[in-house]
């Protein structure tokens, strides 16, 4: 099957059968190119006038030709598109409700929108699609985009990012695409409901509560899934096996779950949460039912972007490399001509350059010397090469490949293996497997240890067989989203004082910044009504700081006592 | 592949009302009016009217507190681009620690820079004078009306041809042809059938023909067939050819072929009489769709124009202030807030708008504006020397018999005795030039002879024409302003005010 020329194969067959029902025919994207507008006029052949079936516009006809592609040439699946053309207005619209339309009313937002709009006028730049993790998945593409760039872009959100949001386990397991728009609708109107009865600055100032505690409102699990009984009796028999008490199941470190265990103490049952916002709406007794649902609402909304934070090279990259496949099949059959294909690899080019982190610099001697400037890792250069280099592992593996990727290599089938790598791994586990040692030395990757106290940057290790290793797992480190903002979770309460006690585990060493820590405290005290304190903790276990609200509250002096609530 | 591409391109904004934007202004309301206290302070007055202007927000004050990790502790990163380096070398920081952990939001940080926030004309006034309601410029009156104007009022059917209105007369036309000609095809049509199965009726051989539940094309179908069936039955081609119109078609067939066939087996009176007004009526209903894309006398549409007194067209403004070292730059601002307010209403009030500005001490000159508010000048206060100055403008450059004269004067009400006197006898020259004068004393004198009782004193001798206020603070412009202008178009109850 593989084998047949081009020509016979079904998609292009299928492509053949649906551009013969208009005028223009094979050239019809041609001259939409060179009369330099997508709103290109389709004239189709008189005998089918009226069918209601074929694609009435050029951009719906984009569309569907590159859909044949995806599906039929690629093996993708993913959800049914809806492209919206929008102005530039509406694009700092979707910036200011960080991708989803129809939100409640904020005054943080007006301000947002109001910063937008500075930026937009000052650099007159901004993106030229934004896609949306729905059914159908929304992309929104800008009217400025030129024909060809309308082409790249609506075959890199359509399908590309599309794609990634179906089969990523992670988009499974944490976003429910169906449900999303109609969640945020329902937090509109719950929130103009409250607003009537309570007054727009009471809600208002409870929704800059809720806005102060992002980053804390997030699970560690997926809470919406539905679990069928069958499913939740298996898994209470699994706890019942390993004997964990829901204690220790979630401590951070070893050492005090076993201490609390000998010294024979009731552990607090909540200990470890991570989504502080959800537990406060479940368990704190001092919020009225509708700051509940909003709270609920909120954390919901949070876990939506999870994978999105656990996912940029990820997704970014194999977008990337579907748009890339996508045109150069145009390209290859005669739907596109070079001067199409030249502007395609310009915009492209410009997509993937990677800034280097250490420039040549000129000194006053004329000297020339090395400076760091430090670029960070463009996510659609990386994520793209990586792609790109598993399939010409897969098609042409050296030496050094087979011995890295014994499980894969020289298995001829690349786009497979591509579209395994996309579905199974986030940016973390997807450096773990997948950097090869051709794109480490590519991208020239270095690693440096960063002391704030000294004034210089030390060299660990640099893109030679030594330092692949640490490289790798550096890099994938660095892709630990939820290591990079802060490890925040609820780690006790405090009968007699009602005070909410969280910890903070150190990493590296990094504090907590002190100043919005502070005001964010201070918010959550005045919303619960009682203190509440952060404790950041080291590797090894010991309290290293302590942020209260009030300030220097001196909860040590009550009693710690656990409660038990029924779990 | 269920594909759909919406074009949005036409549609409003999300936040079509502003709703958030109003939010975010009322909530930092307090730093948004210093800001605009500091901007309507050092702007230039007609500008700000015009077209609003940017305040500067710290960005501090508004950022919103997310957790992220501050500086310091020990952190391994990878970096792309290595050149030249080997593991153990050492590289030197960038100034400003980039490359160091930075995480979280950026602009959570508050570093010093400014927020600029562009504000219209209406956000600027309703932030300055503290959410009190504005006057409504547009229902306010001038206090004397000159000239009567004539505007748009309506629309009526009788007119001159220049004032017709093209766009409705257009649209009445286009709606009315879209009707008739729609409807005129089927009625000849329906016509026509009913007479054909009239004569049908006499003619066993005749198919009748039956229209009623038939779509279009079906219609047209079914007509062609008939026709040509009668045209074998009886022999006779008209030269017609199924591609002609099918109104003229199934005329022929009828009042042709049938009439000469058929028309004299017809026996019922009835009948008879049916077919005679329906051969009328076609005529009509023919015509009717013939005439359908023409114009009628009833469409036409003139605009209609009324008589509605408006203040002349040309206003100027004469600010005068004391510029002694006695006025301190605050109780300038005070001032400036009248003057602000008064010319934002002349310029919705009156086409044209001229603002002079006349500084005075002992002397008094023409300055701009700047001079104006920020001029500083040492000397004693003779109050008389600026409405000589004014006179000689008004004489000058400003005819009474074409522009509307409003005189505003603030001071801090120190005058000599002797130059109250003067002040009295020059007021009684130039109030027959002028609209209204009105007099703003910002601070009580702590000594020095008072101006204001004598503006009260003339206030009463010219009522209606002379006002007085004692201001405060900037926001009690807007309640004099309030206070003299009241919202209904009544005179002021009283000609002073006091905050």
């Amino acid at each position: 099957m593989d084998n047949l020329p081009e020509e016979q194969k079904d998609y292009y067959k299928k492509i053949q059968d649906l551009l013969g029902h208009y005028k223009d025919g094979w050239e019809v994207f041609i001259n939409a190119h060179k009369a330099k507008d997508f709103d290109y006029p389709l004239i189709r052949k008189p005998e089918f006038e009226n069918d209601p079936y074929l694609p009435s516009t050029w951009i719906e006809l984009v569309a569907v030709t590159q859909g044949i592609i995806a599906k039929d040439m690629l093996g993708l699946d993913f959800y049914p598109p809806q492209i919206e053309i929008i102005r530039a207005d509406h694009m700092l619209d979707v910036y200011t409700t960080v991708g989803l339309p129809g939100g409640y009313k904020h005054w943080s937002f007006g301000k947002k929108r109001m910063i937008e709009e500075k930026k937009y006028d000052a650099s007159k730049h901004l993106a030229y699609e934004i896609v949306i993790n729905s059914e159908p998945c929304i992309a929104y593409c800008m009217d400025t985009n030129s024909p060809v760039m309308q082409m790249l872009v609506i075959a890199h959100a359509c399908y590309g990012h599309n794609a990634v949001f179906k089969n990523n386990t992670l988009f499974k397991e944490f976003t429910n695409a169906e449900a999303i728009l109609a969640d945020v609708a329902n937090l509109k109107n719950f929130v103009l409901q409250c607003e009537q009865k309570y007054g727009q600055e009471e809600v208002s100032d409870f929704l800059d509560f809720c806005h102060a505690m992002q980053f804390m409102d997030i699970p560690d699990t997926a809470g919406h899934r539905i679990r069928t009984k069958s499913e939740l009796k298996a898994r209470a028999e699994e706890k019942k096996r390993l004997d964990l008490d829901a204690g220790s199941r979630i401590t951070f470190n070893g050492e005090a779950a076993s201490k609390t265990r000998n010294d024979n103490q009731p552990t607090f049952p909540h200990r470890g949460v991570r989504n502080v916002l959800g537990y406060m709406a479940d368990h704190d007794e001092y919020f009225p039912d509708w700051k509940r649902t909003i709270m609920k609402m909120r954390s919901e909304l949070s876990q939506y972007f999870k994978p999105q934070m656990m996912t940029q090279k990820l997704n970014e990259g194999f977008a990337t490399w579907t748009h890339t496949k996508i045109m150069n099949t145009m390209f290859k059959m005669g739907l596109m001509d070079w001067g199409m294909n030249q502007e395609f690899n310009n915009s492209n080019d410009g997509v993937l350059y990677q800034p280097s982190a250490i420039r040549l610099v000129k000194d006053e001697e004329g000297k020339i010397h090395e400076q760091f400037v430090g670029a960070s890792l463009n996510p659609y250069a990386i994520g793209f090469a990586m792609y790109d280099d598993i399939e010409r592992i897969c098609d042409n593996p050296t030496e050094e490949d087979k011995l890295w990727f014994k499980h894969f290599a020289g298995n001829k089938d690349g786009v497979e293996m591509v579209k395994h790598a996309m579905e199974t791994t986030s940016d973390e586990t997807f450096i773990e497997q997948y950097l090869s040692p051709t794109v480490m030395r590519k991208f020239a990757f270095f690693e440096i240890e960063d002391v704030a106290k000294k004034n210089f940057f030390e060299v660990t290790s640099i893109h030679n067989a030594a330092g692949f290793r640490n490289i790798r797992q550096q890099l994938a480190n660095d892709c630990r989203t939820f290591d990079i903002i802060p490890n925040i979770r609820v780690h006790d309460y405090q009968e007699t004082d009602r005070c909410l006690i969280l910890r903070h585990q150190m990493k590296d060493g990094a504090p907590l910044e002190p100043k919005s820590l502070q005001q964010i405290l201070e918010l959550m005290h005045s919303q619960r009504g009682y203190p509440v304190v952060v404790e950041s903790v080291d590797e090894t276990g010991n309290v290293r700081e302590t942020f209260s609200s009030p300030e220097k509250y001196d909860y040590a002096k009550y009693k710690r006592t656990y409660r038990h609530l029924s779990p | 592949m269920g594909i759909t591409v919406i074009d949005r391109r036409q549609d409003p904004q999300e936040d079509k009302f502003g709703t958030d934007r109003q939010r975010f202004l009322e909530r930092y309301r307090d730093l948004f009016r210093k800001a605009v206290g500091d901007l309507v302070g050092e702007g230039n007055i007609k500008d700000l009217v015009a077209s609003g202007g940017a305040v500067p927000i710290p960005k501090r004050m508004i950022s919103e507190p997310v957790v992220h990790h501050g500086q310091g502790g020990k952190a391994r990163r990878v970096f792309p681009g290595l050149i030249k380096f080997d593991v153990g070398d050492r590289i030197p920081k960038p100034e400003g620690g980039g490359g160091g952990r930075g995480s979280g939001e950026p602009s959570a940080d508050g570093d010093g820079e400014d927020e600029y926030v562009w504000l219209s004309p209406e956000e600027l006034l309703n932030i300055l004078f503290d959410g009190r309601r504005l006057p409504d410029m547009t229902k306010l009156k001038a206090p004397q009306v000159k000239v009567v104007d004539r505007q748009h009022a309506g629309y009526t059917s009788k007119g001159p041809a220049h004032r017709m209105d093209m766009d409705i007369t257009n649209r009445k036309r286009a709606g009315e042809a879209l009707v008739l000609s729609k409807m005129s095809e089927k009625r000849v049509i329906d016509n026509l059938a009913e007479q054909y199965n009239i004569y049908a009726s006499y003619e066993a051989s005749v198919p009748k023909l039956n229209l009623s539940d038939k779509s279009k094309s079906e219609r047209r179908n079914a007509i062609i067939e008939t026709v040509q069936s009668l045209q074998k039955m009886f022999h006779s081609f008209t030269g017609k050819s199924p591609d002609d119109e099918i109104v003229s078609l199934l005329s022929e067939a009828v009042q042709i072929i049938l009439k000469e066939n058929v028309g004299s087996k017809i026996d019922s009176e009835a009948d008879q009489k049916r077919l005679q007004i329906l051969e009328a009526r076609l005529i009509d209903q023919i015509k009717a769709g013939r005439d359908a894309g023409r114009y009628r006398p009833d469409h036409l549409t003139y605009e209609y124009d009324d008589d509605v007194p408006k203040p002349g067209a040309k206003a100027v403004m004469f600010c005068m202030m004391d510029v002694s070292y006695s006025m301190t730059q605050e109780r300038k601002n005070i001032a400036k807030s009248f003057f602000f307010l008064m010319n934002a209403f002349l310029t919705t009030a009156y086409e044209n708008t001229d603002v002079i500005f006349i500084s005075h001490t002992t002397k008094a000159e023409e300055v701009d504006e700047k001079t104006f508010f920020y001029g500083t000048e040492t000397g004693g206060t003779v109050v008389s020397t600026c409405l000589i100055k004014m006179k000689e403008i008004i004489d000058e450059r400003y005819p009474p018999s074409d522009w509307n004269i409003y005189g505003v004067q603030a001071s801090d009400g120190e005058n000599s005795q002797n130059d109250n006197h003067k002040v009295i006898e020059l007021m009684q020259k130039i109030m027959p030039l002028t609209q209204s004068y009105y007099y703003i004393q910002v601070e009580q004198p702590s000594y020095g002879e008072r101006l204001l009782p004598v503006f009260k004193d003339l206030a009463e001798e010219f009522p209606g024409r002379v006002y007085t206020a004692e201001l405060d603070t900037p926001a009690d412009g807007l309640d004099a302003f309030n206070h003299f202008f009241p919202t209904d178009g009544s005179m002021p109850t009283k000609p002073s005010f006091v905050p």
